[in-house]
């Protein structure tokens, strides 16, 4: 089992450093510039980008700037500003080109906002999602199944930019039917009011995927010799359902689980652009449009780490719910 | 489309130390071709009123309460007022931060007021030494005393290349030892360009005069900041208010809420008034969503406003039942074709002025005329002194470009189909709507008979080389238009015309180098500003007919979309956004 962890771990490190360095050379050395960017409306005289290139130390060879960002992750980084020295504490992901403030503030501020559209929208696509995968499994061929995996096909192929905006804009704004979305700042309960309209919406679109994969590892699960025997032994229906082929089926939801969290934790660009989430989603597509390039590469890095950490979590939860995976 | 691919206003100005204020970057805009009344348009007369006094007059019906919420498309990077250029974090600052001076309403103009000053500024016999005398009892929002040794840091500050990155360098070319002046951090601690006398009094000293200082005199580079105070790159979570509202919380790329600073005294502001209770500001939202739903007027969209240009699928909306919800008016921007008057001969660069296919172009970029007004002066028509004329006979900034009369004009200087004349210039190929405009462009441009080289690169590089001064083409660089600073030509002549631009390698209106220009230019901006607006007026059709170092086509438009209980929106011209301080609404 430990063998079986720390082997885990060390993939996922060095998953880790190789996105890092392919993020830095890709902005760092890659055909844009980074003074340039700096500046908006390219309102710096040459003069200028010269200072700010020396000021971002990139008129010196890339594996120095390197060991700086890298060095700077575990014990923070020192800039120059107005004369002053400013420290960024670590983990240090440099300053935002736009406003000059530490990435990681910013990140994680917006952290909390993310998280509780994360977790409002795992919530609706695991009750929905997995119970209508049991119960099209069970209720297999009849027209209720149909219906429901029609239905969740339909809806899950409509392009989801469209279904947002469509979604926000006649239920939360023209119509009023669900609450408007309220920054954080300005209270706890305003702000979860506000996200049941972005929650039930992706839910429901994750939800059609969900079904699918609990409906074909139920279905499998339910035509296994152990649940007929679980039958036979006159255990109430949902016993066997949920005790006996869940557990076999939700094999597949659980990895698909750990890759979704990953992504909804680093931001879904659309529901929160769309919404008004300020979240790290929001954060991201604003920082691409801007090329804020610290802040993207910020939060690469921090989309990666999660999505490493995640996968690393869903492994090691995986071989305690199914323990022939120990075993390989 | 961002502000910058429609106007690249800034170019290499920055060289010379003079700047346009940008506008908030933008959407396109979009639809079709209506004439608009220029008459109709407010001018500013003598545009100063030193002797103002507060209160500011009271709007009618007034009521008071309630917070506006103003969501919209770009984030403003920071909100440190020494930092400042741009119109949205301008207006915004404008209702927290009181300068020396300020823009108020009277009598249906905007006109210049003293405001935490005692009046406009007093002026040496040289022109190089101003004086200005604060009023009695400004506090701030903590109670604590405004002083001028305060306002005096706060432009020392505006001189530190880090703080004030963004900031207009009117400072750094027009006060004494202010281009090598480094700020009151690092630079020179016995620079005696600004100076307090004492408490209430403040002497600024300038290498060359500078008419214009009361009008720069209301950007927030001149608000008093305390030393003590100052927490440098923190400074902007939370500066210190002298206005009828202060920060009450600030998320850097997110929001701002305002709230009432009890602490401002509305016998002493002679231009702002305090209706709203608060203002709830939201940035990086689309603004496609925030206009329908402020149009739809639900709940919190009923109390918004949105100030970017109106999207076109709104346009019937706002022409027809929604019109009470929406305001448009003038704003400060001149949009013109560029020229180069090294390689393009003066009667050339006069035919394509009666060639250029205005209203197609506009029509395939999808311009709004709720967006623009056609033009023909390099002035905006609100600016004091606007004299309105028609520099080539045939061209009146609308039209579909006159091929007959352009190829007869390139016949009698000797081209013709044999021997066309060449025009080279950038495009951006990686938009659909860029390449649309461009084969519009292209295809009138070859009917009157020049022979039309247009070079597709994508957008960011287009930006980078649209400022190359020695670039292979002849047309269309940078500027492709400015934003005036404030209603007087001489912030829009000298950045443009003057041959410093081209002498330190940068672009400009025609990349022109003329003695004459720089003498007259020179002439005109040692007036009094009281005599400067109506030479500048003869200066603009002088440049046209002898110069035509570019064409001005048309002008800027500020658009307001608010809700149902939002009232007195008024636009103000010399910006393109709402007089923040006018609004009031129903509760």
């Amino acid at each position: 089992m430990l063998t079986y962890v720390l082997r885990r771990v060390a993939l996922g490190l060095t998953v880790l450093l190789a996105t890092l360095v392919a993020a830095f050379l890709l902005f760092f050395a890659g055909p844009a510039d980074p003074a340039q960017a700096m500046c908006p409306e390219q309102r710096c005289s040459a003069e200028r980008l010269v200072e700010i290139r020396a000021n971002l130390g990139l008129d010196r060879p890339l594996a120095v700037q390197f060991s700086e960002y890298f060095g700077g992750l575990f014990v923070g980084r020192d800039f120059a500003f107005a004369g002053d020295v400013v420290h960024c504490s670590a983990p240090c992901l440099g300053m935002s080109f736009l406003t000059k403030r530490p990435v990681s503030e910013e990140i994680f501020s917006r952290f909390p906002a993310t998280v509780l559209l994360a977790l409002g929208t795992v919530i609706v696509f695991l009750t929905v999602g997995v119970s209508v995968g049991v119960i099209t499994a069970r209720a297999r061929g009849t027209v209720l199944d149909r219906l429901l995996i029609g239905g969740s096909q339909v809806f899950g192929a409509i392009p989801y930019y469209v279904i947002a905006l469509v979604f926000a804009l006649y239920l939360t704004r023209i119509h009023g039917i669900l609450p408007q979305s309220v920054p954080l700042s300005q209270g706890l309960l305003g702000f979860l009011a506000g996200l049941i309209a972005p929650c039930l919406l992706l839910g429901l679109v994750y939800s059609a995927g969900y079904a699918r994969y609990t409906r074909s590892s139920m279905i499998e699960a339910l035509s296994t010799d152990f649940v007929r025997t679980a039958r036979s032994k006159g255990l109430p229906e949902v016993s066997v359902l949920r005790s006996h082929a869940l557990r076999a089926a939700i094999g597949p939801v659980v990895t698909i689980l750990g890759l979704d969290v990953a992504a909804l934790l680093s931001g879904t660009l659309v529901t929160e652009k769309i919404f008004e989430i300020d979240g790290i989603g929001k954060l991201s597509i604003d920082a691409l449009g801007r090329d804020d390039l610290p802040v993207i590469m910020g939060t690469v890095l921090v989309t990666a780490f999660l999505v490493v950490t995640l996968n690393l979590v869903v492994d090691v939860a995986y071989s305690f719910i199914d323990p022939r995976v120990r075993l390989s | 489309m961002r502000w910058t691919t429609v106007l690249t206003a800034a170019g290499a100005a920055v060289s010379i130390g003079l700047v346009a204020a940008c506008g908030a970057p933008t959407p396109t805009e979009q639809t079709d071709v209506v004439q608009f009344d220029k008459s109709s348009i407010a001018t500013a007369t003598s545009g100063m009123l030193p002797d103002a006094t507060g209160p500011a007059p009271d709007v009618q019906g007034a009521k008071r309460g309630g917070v506006l919420t103003v969501p919209y498309f770009s984030t403003p990077a920071n909100f440190d007022p020494s930092d400042q250029y741009f119109n949205d974090t301008l207006a915004i600052l404008g209702l927290t931060h009181r300068a020396l001076t300020a823009y108020a309403v009277r009598d249906g103009q905007s006109v210049l007021v003293p405001d935490l000053a005692t009046d406009l500024g007093q002026v040496s016999e040289d022109g190089l030494t101003w004086t200005f005398t604060l009023k009695d009892g400004i506090t701030y929002e903590d109670g604590s005393p405004v002083t001028a040794h305060d306002v005096v840091f706060a432009l020392k500050r505006s001189f530190d290349k880090d703080l004030a990155q963004n900031a207009p360098t009117y400072q750094r070319e027009f006060f004494k030892g202010g281009t090598t002046y480094e700020g009151p951090y690092q630079g020179d601690p016995k620079w005696k360009g600004v100076e307090a006398r004492n408490d209430k009094t403040l002497v600024i000293r300038l290498e060359k005069r500078f008419e214009s200082l009361p009008y720069f005199a209301a950007y927030p580079q001149f608000s008093p900041i305390p030393q003590a105070k100052d927490k440098k790159q923190d400074y902007t979570l939370h500066p210190l208010a002298t206005g009828p509202y202060k920060f009450k919380t600030y998320t850097p790329g997110s929001e701002l809420v305002l709230d009432r600073n009890p602490e401002w005294k509305p016998a002493t502001d002679p231009a702002r008034n305090d209706y709203l209770d608060g203002y709830h500001f939201k940035f990086g939202v689309e603004d496609v969503k925030a206009q329908t739903a402020i149009l739809a007027s639900n709940g919190v969209d009923a109390t918004s406003l949105n100030w970017s240009p109106i999207d076109s699928s709104l346009v019937e909306q706002i022409e027809g039942p929604k019109k009470s919800q929406f305001v448009e008016g003038p704003s400060s921007c001149v949009y013109t074709l560029n020229l180069d008057t090294r390689k393009i001969p003066l009667e050339v660069r006069k035919a394509i002025a009666v060639a250029y296919p205005y209203d197609s172009v506009r029509k395939a970029g999808g311009q709004s005329t709720h967006a623009y007004l056609p033009g023909t002066t390099f002035i905006p028509p609100q600016v004091p002194g606007w004299v309105d004329y028609q520099g080539v006979d045939g061209f009146d900034g609308t039209g579909d470009g006159n091929a007959e009369k352009a190829r007869k004009m390139l016949a009698d200087l000797g081209y013709g189909p044999t021997r066309p004349f060449e025009l080279s210039y950038y495009y951006e190929n990686d938009s659909a709507v860029a390449e649309r405009v461009n084969q519009v462009r292209k295809q009138k441009l070859e009917l009157a008979g020049f022979r039309v080289v247009d070079k597709g690169v994508p957008a960011k590089e287009r930006r980078q080389l649209a400022g190359t001064i020695d670039a292979p083409v002849n047309m269309l660089q940078s500027p492709a238009g400015w934003c005036y600073d404030w209603p007087s030509a001489d912030s829009i002549f000298p950045p443009m015309v003057s041959s410093v631009a081209v002498s330190q390698g940068a672009t400009s209106w025609g990349n022109i180098s003329e003695e004459k220009i720089d003498q007259e230019i020179r002439r005109i901006q040692e007036l009094p500003i009281a005599d400067q607006g109506p030479e500048w007026g003869t200066f603009d059709k002088w440049l046209f007919e002898s110069y035509l170092p570019a064409i001005p086509y048309q002008y800027s438009k500020g658009n307001a979309v608010f809700g149902a209980k939002v009232r007195n929106v008024v636009n103000d011209p010399h910006h393109g956004l709402p007089i923040m301080t006018q609004i009031w609404m129903e509760p």
